[in-house]
């Protein structure tokens, strides 16, 4: 990582996810124009960036769940960027969503056990004979009460997922996507409407991951947790990558505050601007 | 007294049976997947007709028009589900709409009489099935409540089918596939985010549901001997809709027993109005002929109304789970 270049695309040593000229066009707005952005293997990354930075956009585009207009997408070696959402799961590429998502009518334990791999029992001819997955149920019921404990969730595995609170589902989102075993976890926002005990335990989680060796790729605003669990950061403005390095560098980066506070900034407002909006 | 004899004799005959196995595919759809199928009569379609066009048209055995029914739904279901499970709900409710409508306008119309039998349909093709029946000739029942030898034959097909596809349906909801068809109920982007392919299991879905409706149309053209395509209008979706909503939606039993009462109901509205008609109180404009048939319908409407306020999660559903569902 010391040796990592602190400059905007700079290639890494042993990058995980390969993003090369990935753009996404709304009319004639450009949300996302990334030329080049590698995230190196077993580091936390947090993607920051003022509001409309593209920052979701991009995820999307890198999860699969939109399709970019031109570029590629190249993980773990190969090239996914004609996979379906699905296809870079199973393949490793794990995200969870901004606005959190649930299967409010079943059970927590059940939205827990529906992200294991390799389900004997979800082919359909596989399904009406019990004994043909019982005991691998019985294995993925193990390890998501075991997960689910850890988020601190072992009490309400019986429970509707929809009668979680919204810090909770956050809480059960991220055990659904540590159930799918991820090479790289990708997170919208996943302090968002989390009160502050909760955060500490998604802290805790997200260090004891990174301590295992998953690689992370955070979408996040709360700047608290953006320097305290991350090893590198990204900074997007209006689509671009404008800035990338350890948290301090990209902290003090000109071009970062700049993006953040606006270029006006400091300019003192002329009683003209004011009549002129009117 | 009479009134509830007959109106039993409906809710248990051939017909409530066929509603039945119909609505067991509907709720693995709508109930089971989220998938909003308006068109499970174009399915029974397919499989009236697959038996009839095998029997009547081709010559076959009876067994084999029953593998060019199955073959037969099968096929309409991939042809339906392919350009369409990508869409949202709403896009699959009118396509599976209209599509329904367009197979009873094209078995009906002109260019294909020679094997449809264009308007009037095809009769007298399931003369081997009754060939079949092992039960001796006469009739079965208690009191008034009798049965022909030959109707009991269909009705005992047409329930064992119907019990069949629900312990089917009932085994697959708790097995690992449910949970991901229910899943895609809830929410398809998490199936997606948790590596699994939502059209997959949506196509799977729609063939076997599919397959059970082109079931009750092959027991209702068998029950009658006949089939003709204006007994495949869109309301027939909507009375296996009916009795999906009142046994309750998600449950693997509910469209056994809400077929049963859809039809009691039917029956006891459509004797009482008759009665009532019967007794002159009622002024002729009202009660004429024509509208007599309708009105019972009327009364089902208000019958679903009460329930939905009453009872909205069906006689079997969950009050909990219903209320959670609004997002």
């Amino acid at each position: 990582m010391t040796t990592l270049e602190e400059t905007p695309g700079s290639s890494k040593a042993d990058p995980v996810l390969v993003a090369h000229d990935v753009q996404r066009w709304f009319g004639g707005l450009q949300s996302v124009g990334v030329d080049h952005l590698e995230i190196e293997t077993g580091l936390v990354t947090s993607l920051i960036g003022p509001n409309g930075a593209g920052k979701t956009t991009l995820f999307n585009l890198l999860s699969g769940f939109d399709i970019p207009n031109s570029g590629s997408v190249v993980f773990g070696g190969s090239d996914i960027s004609r996979a379906k959402p699905h296809q870079r799961a199973r393949a490793g590429m794990v995200r969870t969503f901004q606005l959190t998502r649930s299967m409010t009518r079943l059970t927590v334990l059940e939205n827990a056990k529906l992200a294991a791999q390799h389900q004997v029992g979800e082919r359909l001819w596989c399904a009406p004979i019990s004994a043909l997955w019982k005991r691998q149920e019985r294995e993925i019921e193990e390890r998501a009460r075991a997960v689910l404990a850890t988020f601190g969730l072992g009490r309400m595995v019986d429970e509707y997922a929809g009668t979680l609170s919204g810090g909770q589902r956050r809480l059960l989102e991220l055990a659904r996507a540590l159930m799918l075993e991820p090479r790289l976890l990708m997170l919208d926002e996943p302090m968002g409407g989390v009160n502050p005990a909760l955060r500490e335990t998604i802290m805790d989680q997200l260090r004891s991951l990174a301590a295992q060796g998953t690689t992370v790729l955070i979408v996040e605003h709360d700047m608290d947790m953006v320097m305290g669990v991350s090893d590198w950061v990204v900074c997007m403005a209006q689509g671009k990558v404008i800035a990338e390095g350890r948290p301090a560098t990209v902290a003090n980066d000109g071009a970062v505050v700049e993006a953040y506070l606006g270029s006006g900034y400091g300019d003192p407002l002329e009683p003209s601007d004011v009549e002129g909006a009117q | 007294m009479d009134v509830l004899i007959d109106a039993l004799r409906t809710a248990l005959g051939p017909q409530a049976a066929l509603y039945a196995l119909a609505a067991v595919g509907l709720n693995l759809h709508y109930g089971y997947t989220g998938m909003l199928n308006f068109g499970q009569v174009g399915f029974m379609l397919v499989g009236a007709y697959g038996i009839a066009i095998g029997v009547s048209t081709f010559g076959w055995p009876l067994w084999a028009a029953l593998i060019l029914t199955i073959v037969a739904a099968v096929g309409y279901a991939l042809l339906l589900g392919l350009p369409t499970v990508r869409l949202r709900a709403d896009y699959l409710a009118i396509t599976t709409l209209a599509a329904g409508e367009a197979m009873r306008l094209l078995f009906r119309s002109h260019s294909t009489e020679e094997v449809t039998g264009g308007v009037f349909g095809l009769t007298r093709f399931a003369n081997e099935f009754y060939e079949l029946n092992p039960i001796p000739r006469g009739r079965y029942g208690f009191g008034n409540l009798v049965f022909s030898h030959q109707t009991l034959w269909v009705m005992i097909v047409g329930w064992v089918l119907a019990v069949a596809a629900a312990l089917l349906v009932w085994r697959l909801a708790k097995s690992p596939w449910g949970r991901v068809a229910l899943s895609i109920r809830e929410d398809e982007e998490v199936v997606r985010s948790a590596g699994k392919s939502v059209v997959s299991i949506k196509i799977q879905s729609l063939v076997l549901g599919g397959v059970m409706g082109a079931g009750a149309g092959a027991v209702l053209a068998i029950s009658q001997q006949a089939v003709a395509p204006d007994a495949f209008i869109p309301e027939v979706t909507f009375f296996a809709y009916a009795a999906v909503i009142l046994g309750g939606v998600g449950r693997a039993w509910g469209p056994l027993v809400g077929a049963v009462m859809f039809w009691f109901l039917i029956s006891v509205f459509d004797s009482g109005i008759r009665a009532l008609a019967d007794t002159g109180a009622m002024p002729d404009q009202l009660f004429s002929a024509d509208a007599l048939g309708a009105y019972r319908f009327v009364l089902v409407g208000f019958g679903l109304m009460a329930l939905m306020i009453f009872r909205p999660q069906g006689i079997f559903g969950d009050r909990n789970e219903m209320v959670l569902g609004d997002h």
